[in-house]
């Protein structure tokens, strides 16, 4: 039995708050409204002459026919159309099979209700205006559209669904996102409530093939530390869409895996808990193995796209791996680019007949079967924690949202498939280690080499430091006692979400003569604040404070974060802007014969 | 047969329990009223007749007399502190583990009013602690400075920051105390080091405050008394929490004993549950715990109950047809005729209802809470305040009303039920009665014999065989 199962001592349901309206009828009243819409054919379906997305990738893989797809979203809809016309002109001119598909990279006011999107602020990426806008989604060339980012999540949901399925997309998404929140909305039910409505309306029309997509990474999994609760999670999510819902659900993922071996056997594993078999919308390309040097990037796609394609073809997933065009850590890619790696992406398909049989693919697969009972720890120790502690787990809108307010940190700490292990981060050790994990603690290892290059005189070692964090962020406040440590500082690691009062308490105690205190919520001036009166209050006023971080404020009236560095500064607190400042300010303070306090 | 004679000089009564000097079985027990205005061994005395009338005819030799005392107000203790969520906090832990009245408890920087409380208090032992080792030393120097000029002298356990103990306690014996320096109670953050200051409270205890208090003349007492009956209590439980090498058991536990001025409440846990993901602060709870609840007991603080739970009182009295203001005058009738036992039904059910809020209270301020930050757009937070003793399987009702009263069981189930949100008191506990006294008795004979004190609880405590 899993130990969570044995007590999680927390009753989960004391997340929900009062008054919370039944999951179900939102659903139902989607369901209500599913049934109204009328559907229209894209020109892919069309020239597949099919019903359906999924209805085409279940015959494709069945018939071994490799699908691709890409991501575009350029300034405006008019841009974004014409770049797929000129991509789909492109392959056809190269003689390539042009993309399958295409996911719209939505801008962020697509997620909220048609009414609001004109007030709204302006972001990155195109959005779907009018009736005209939707229609060409599906009608400028026969490459399938994905309603993805932005679309289902946020409290427009419902409006994008109802458009989406009218002109012919058959996978919406995207699940995980229901955990974001929208600019200038601050309604964190009723958003819940228009994406259970949406969701329904998905559910209305499951057995026409249309599918509740996910993409994991956009979700809470996107700060896992554990592949295996990846696969957790999207049980999750399957159980909520498909058992609870009634929806078909499809579970994409990948922009955080830049190991194409573990990337192959996460794509099994996902495949493995997904008993209907419902293809993934897309498999994405990696995010993080790219960087400045674009020429070096395109050995990241050729191994990347090579094991996608290696995997999809053998275990027939029905996938369209994305091909991650080499400049894209740095710019919105221009059509052309795009196009260079979707025909990079179809040159490979030549390949995989070719190496694919000489993989150890038992290896792989013993990957996928770890995972797989990893995952299923995950799903198992979260469902029967809820059942027991107060939430109703037949109601989608109670699971989702204890879920989301349990948050990444939480939910691995209290569910997660690792056996429990006070040495890592999250209080448990990996099944499988992410890959964002690995690329921090290499950062850490990179940090920590700079800081051995740095002179210290011997006084630091005389030096008691405070570490504390105003939040949940673990890596940040791992990162600053590492360095302490490194630099041979007494290091007095105070925790994480701690209050101003924690922090002067374990001050006064130790003697503190420096506390370091990094902050990514929004809290930097209102807790600096409390910690000055608080040390002033202790007699502890001479304590050298440095905070880091995201040094903003929300504050009323202003959408977003104010910057308050400035005001810490009248505080007398220090805002070093790099590590070395940090540690140099910190050793200035160190003399040979005794600390500056 | 050869016997263990194991006495509890208690405030009102001294009782005496014979038990089989190998095996632990229990042989007799006896009791007299205490004797503190002439000498407690005349009350020892008496009670012992009354134990070995009550023994087999075969008759018993007295092998070994062990005595644990809460008479004359028991052990009195203040404790110091720096901050007083850290190390006052443990000082004051480590003085009622120790079985200690903690009278006073000082935290901060210290200033003349202090001294004048420390004055008024006449503590038995102070329990000196403040920063960690090689952290504050200014503060904590000043706090003894300060102390040092209070118009007090006793015994003084130094146990603060190592760096300035000595200086600490040179400063405290210039002026006149009698001081010994242990173990830092808190040696860093996140650290509690209770046991040696303990240790050292229980020899203080028993090489000096007890002879101080001229409860006796005779040597006897002084060689017989070995600890303080609340720290004979602890160590019953937790000896029946842990067991013996060769014997199991029983895993987490609490006692609950209901007095006429206080409520104590023991708990011991043999397997802590460990929940990372829950905040617990920054200064960790010992396994084996006690706590004192001063407002809360049957006779003396009834008015204090009634302060704390009256509205319960009078939902759960209507029947008596009191109303509140008359049950709060019964309350104070109570204070001031603690002698007064209940006449009728209705001040039976009284005595009933004061019970199990005594229990109900002082199991919800022995256990901790648990509560929820939650803000919009930030992760959760659990916070963890005080013990998690929810898996807790067993509460043992011991002496006062818990022995005498026929239903003590159906009031300890009952006061176990009375839950509130958040609480961490124990949620599902089976009932045991300890209604022949027996705790302190096997707490002493744990000391020479742990099995046979194992077996005394196990054969006599009512309800813990079949909790197995």
């Amino acid at each position: 039995m899993a130990e969570a199962r044995l007590s999680i001592g927390i009753e989960l349901g004391d997340l929900i708050p009062a008054g919370l309206p039944a999951g179900m009828d939102a659903v139902e009243e989607g369901k209500a409204l599913g049934r109204t819409i009328e559907r229209a054919r894209s020109l892919y379906l069309e020239e597949k002459g099919v019903g359906s997305e999924r209805e085409w990738r279940e015959r494709a893989r069945i018939e071994g026919i490799p699908c691709t797809c890409m991501n575009i979203g350029l300034a405006t809809w008019a841009e974004t159309r014409d770049a797929l016309g000129a991509i789909y002109e492109n392959a056809l001119a190269r003689g390539v099979r042009p993309p399958d598909r295409y996911n719209i990279l939505a801008e962020r006011r697509m997620g909220l209700p048609k009414e609001m999107r004109a007030s709204a602020p302006q972001e990155t990426g195109p959005v779907l205006w009018n009736d005209n806008d939707w229609w060409e989604t599906t009608h400028t060339v026969p490459i399938q559209p994905y309603a993805g980012d932005n679309m289902i999540g946020g409290p427009g949901s419902v409006d994008n669904v109802v458009d989406a399925l009218r002109v012919g997309i058959t996978y919406v998404g995207v699940v995980s996102q229901y955990s974001w929140r929208w600019p200038y909305w601050d309604d964190e039910i009723a958003q819940l409530m228009v994406v259970l409505k949406a969701a329904g309306v998905l559910a209305s029309g499951r057995e026409e093939g249309l599918v509740f997509d996910s993409y994991l990474e956009d979700g809470l999994p996107g700060v896992f530390h554990d592949y295996a609760n990846y696969v957790g999670w999207a049980m999750i999510e399957r159980y909520v869409c498909e058992r609870l819902i009634g929806a078909a659900y499809s579970c994409s993922f990948g922009g955080l895996t830049h190991n194409p071996i573990i990337k192959s056997a996460l794509s099994l594993a996902l495949d493995a808990v997904n008993p209907d078999r419902v293809p993934a919308a897309f498999v994405q390309g990696d995010t993080i193995g790219n960087k400045a040097d674009f020429d070096a990037n395109m050995a990241v796609v050729a191994s990347d796209v090579l094991f996608m394609k290696m995997t999809d073809m053998r275990y027939r997933l029905g996938g369209a791996p994305i091909a991650v065009p080499v400049t894209e850590i740095e710019r919105i890619p221009a059509w052309q680019e795009i196009s260079t790696v979707q025909t990079i992406s179809r040159k490979m398909d030549e390949y995989v007949p070719l190496i694919g049989p000489y993989i150890n693919w038992s290896e792989i697969e013993a990957i996928r079967d770890r995972l797989v009972t990893g995952g299923r720890r995950f799903f198992d120790n979260a469902i029967h924690a809820m059942e027991h502690t107060g939430v109703n787990t037949r109601d989608p809108g109670q699971v989702l949202l204890v879920l989301k307010r349990l948050g990444a940190a939480k939910l691995e700490e209290l569910f997660g498939a690792g056996a429990i292990n006070d040495n890592f981060l999250r209080g448990r050790e990996p099944v499988i280690q992410t890959d964002l994990v690995k690329e921090t603690m290499a950062f850490r290892e990179r940090l920590l080499a700079t800081v051995a290059d740095i002179p210290r005189p011997p006084g630091v070692a005389d030096l008691k430091v405070v570490v504390a964090s105003t939040d949940v962020h673990e890596f940040a406040k791992f990162l600053l006692t590492s360095v302490c440590d490194a630099i041979g500082a007494h290091t007095i690691d105070c925790g994480i979400n701690r209050d101003p009062e924690d922090i002067v308490r374990v001050a006064v105690e130790t003697d503190a003569d420096v506390i370091l205190i990094t902050t990514h919520n929004g809290v930097a001036r209102s807790f600096a604040d409390k910690l000055v009166h608080e040390l002033g209050i202790a007699r502890m006023a001479d304590t050298a404070v440095f905070m880091g971080g995201v040094l903003n404020e929300d504050v009323a009236g202003s959408e977003i974060p104010i910057d308050v560095r400035s005001d810490l500064h009248k505080l007398g607190i220090r805002t070093p802007t790099s590590i070395e400042d940090l540690v140099g300010s910190i050793s200035g303070m160190a003399t040979p014969a005794a600390p500056a306090r | 047969m050869n016997v263990v004679a194991l006495a509890d000089f208690g405030s009102t009564f001294t009782k005496v329990t014979l038990v089989e000097a190998g095996s632990g079985r229990l042989v007799a027990t006896g009791s007299a009223p205490t004797t503190v205005v002439t000498d407690v061994m005349e009350g020892y005395a008496a009670a012992m007749d009354d134990a070995l009338s009550a023994a087999p005819a075969a008759g018993a030799t007295v092998e070994a007399r062990l005595a644990c005392s809460s008479a004359g107000g028991g052990l009195r203790m203040a404790a110091v502190g720096l901050v007083p969520e850290l190390t006052a906090a443990a000082a004051r832990m480590a003085a009622l583990n120790a079985g200690a009245r903690v009278e006073l408890v000082l935290a901060g920087t210290l200033g003349d009013k202090d001294c004048l409380l420390l004055e008024s208090c006449k503590p038995e032992i102070v329990l000196f602690s403040g920063g960690t080792d090689g952290g504050q030393a200014d503060f904590v120097l000043e706090n003894a400075r300060v102390l040092s000029r209070a118009k007090v002298v006793g015994h003084m356990i130094v146990a603060c920051n190592a760096v300035v103990a000595g200086t600490v306690a040179e400063m405290f014996a210039h002026a006149g105390w009698q001081v010994k320096v242990v173990a830092n109670v808190m040696p860093q953050i996140r650290a509690l080091n209770i046991g040696p200051a303990r240790q050292a409270i229980l020899d203080t205890f028993i090489n000096h405050v007890i002879h101080g208090k001229g409860l006796s003349r005779t040597k006897e007492f002084g060689e017989s008394v070995l600890m303080p009956t609340p720290e004979a209590v602890l160590r019953a439980t937790s000896l029946l929490a842990a067991g013996t090498e060769s014997e199991a058991g029983f895993g987490d536990l609490v006692v609950v004993d209901v007095g006429g001025a206080t409520t104590d409440i023991h708990s011991a846990l043999v397997d802590p549950p460990r929940r990372n993901w829950v905040q617990a602060g920054d200064l960790p709870l010992p396994s084996v715990m006690r706590s004192v609840q001063g407002d809360l007991g049957m006779r003396w603080s009834a008015p204090g109950v009634f302060e704390a739970d009256g509205l319960w009182l009078t939902t759960e009295l209507a029947d008596t047809g009191w109303n509140e203001c008359e049950l709060r005058a019964k309350c104070e009738q109570m204070r001031v005729h603690p002698e007064l036992l209940a006449a009728g039904p209705n001040e039976r059910l009284l005595d009933q209802a004061i019970a199990v809020s005594c229990i109900s209270l002082g199991l919800r301020r022995h256990s901790g809470t648990m509560s929820i930050g939650y803000r919009r757009d930030r992760e959760v937070d659990f916070i963890q305040k005080g013990a998690d003793l929810r898996d807790v399987g067993l509460i043992i009702g011991s002496g006062g009303v818990l022995a005498h009263d026929p239903e003590a069981a159906r009031l300890l189930d009952r006061a176990a039920g009375r839950r509130e949100k958040g609480s961490l008191a124990p949620v599902a506990p089976r009932i045991a009665l300890d209604v022949n006294y027996v705790l302190p008795a096997a707490g002493l004979l744990s000391t020479r014999n742990p099995l046979a004190a194992l077996t005394l609880i196990k054969t006599e405590v009512r309800g813990v065989s079949n909790a197995a």
